[in-house]
């Protein structure tokens, strides 16, 4: 898992806030949800932002825990599933890291790159066609979690995917939400 | 001048770069206060149901992490500058078959004093003496109310080892105070030791 060692490399000393890595389940989404408002608490972002961020952060544990089953139980390796959230001058990124089948890499990788070559207007457009129209049926959960984590960030998804063995990858994306018109 | 607080984390890091990278079950860096606490108890309480470890390792653990997770909230000094402030850490991880905790915060020289001359004397205590130093304090809270430094007596004797420390001068007012707890698995806190050493009179030191 080399992009996420990379990432605790860059965030370790200075942006790291949290970091988690271990079992993400409905019971344990509360408590790191709850560790990281109490953080933004003391951050002086206007409230839109801390919004934004909590949104984020609650659809990127959502995206996890619905990746839990794509994965055999056997196949599965310890200590999967990852949550990084980092605190820069400029932006939050929290990055999330879990274990998908093989066959799912070239599907995620070319829904990626379509998102981040749209525009901010491409984005809304997509999004509420894909809400409002008989088009939205054939979106997928996961389609529409990346547009919507793309569209809140507003900056491009920064992802990887690393073999693990035959039969998995493991895939790990970050969210940048910018932190500029800070209130102080 | 307030030197850059993140320049005198370096033990942190060294003792972080120990445990490898898989085994940073979680890392915070922050402002701890009881909520927080709650939920990084509620965070431990799921890594460790979910390793299927034993009951009185659970409970051993996660009494651990609040022992800590106190010290973090009520003896961290705040510096004025709000950034430094922002900067107490507390790491949970797995090494070596063990638990371990990290823990960092401000505290001001005076305290850092104290507190080196304490865990110095508990760290050479044998576990005889820790235990017989452990219900001589549990007298002075009951008789006098005070507390003091329960906590450290409890990690020491809770964890089975000792506590690994370090204090890194911030300014002339302020240190940064780091120290790991490492949770060994077969130990038994409480357990009946068969030889005792000889009585000799150590002189203890106050619990204020």
């Amino acid at each position: 898992m080399e992009y996420v060692r990379q990432i605790r490399k860059d965030l370790q000393n200075s942006y790291t806030i949290f970091s988690y890595q271990g079992v993400l389940s409905q019971t344990t989404q509360r408590p790191i949800v709850s560790i990281i408002s109490r953080r933004m608490d003391i951050e002086p972002d206007r409230l839109d932002i801390k919004r934004k961020v909590y949104i984020t952060l609650l659809q990127c544990l959502q995206d996890v825990l619905q990746r839990y089953e794509d994965v055999p139980a056997q196949e599965q390796v310890n200590n999967q599933y990852l949550l990084l959230v980092g605190l820069s001058e400029t932006d939050y990124n929290i990055t999330c890291g879990y274990q998908i089948p093989n066959e799912a890499v070239e599907i995620l990788k070319s829904q990626i790159e379509y998102l981040n070559d749209l525009g901010s207007e491409a984005l809304r457009t997509l999004y509420n066609k894909a809400l409002h129209t008989e088009a939205g049926e054939q979106y997928e959960n996961k389609k529409l979690d990346l547009l919507y984590l793309r569209r809140k960030s507003n900056q491009k998804i920064l992802y990887t995917f690393e073999a693990l063995d035959e039969k998995t990858s493991y895939f790990a994306y970050t969210i940048s939400i910018s932190r500029k018109n800070l209130t102080h | 001048m307030v030197r850059d607080v993140i320049g005198t984390m370096n033990y942190i890091d060294t003792l972080r770069q120990l445990i490898e990278e898989e085994n940073i079950l979680f890392e915070y860096k922050g402002n701890f206060n009881h909520k927080v606490l709650v939920a990084i108890c509620k965070l431990a309480e799921s890594e460790l149901e979910f390793g299927e470890e034993i009951f009185f390792l659970q409970k051993r653990v996660v009494h651990l992490v609040i022992e800590s997770l106190q010290n973090l909230i009520k003896h961290t000094d705040q510096i004025s500058d709000a950034e430094q402030r922002r900067k107490s850490v507390f790491i949970f991880g797995y090494e070596q078959g063990n638990y371990v905790i990290i823990s960092g915060n401000s505290i001001t020289n005076r305290k850092a004093y104290h507190l080196d001359n304490y865990l110095e004397y508990l760290n050479n205590l044998n576990p005889y003496r820790l235990k017989k130093f452990y219900k001589s304090a549990i007298k002075s809270v009951i008789r006098w109310g005070r507390k003091g430094r329960m906590g450290l007596i409890e990690i020491a004797i809770k964890s089975g080892n000792k506590i690994l420390y370090r204090f890194e001068p911030i300014n002339d007012e302020y240190s940064y105070f780091t120290y790991k707890i490492t949770i060994s698995r077969e130990h038994h806190p409480f357990a009946l030791l068969e030889n005792p050493p000889s009585t000799e009179h150590e002189a203890q030191p106050s619990l204020e």
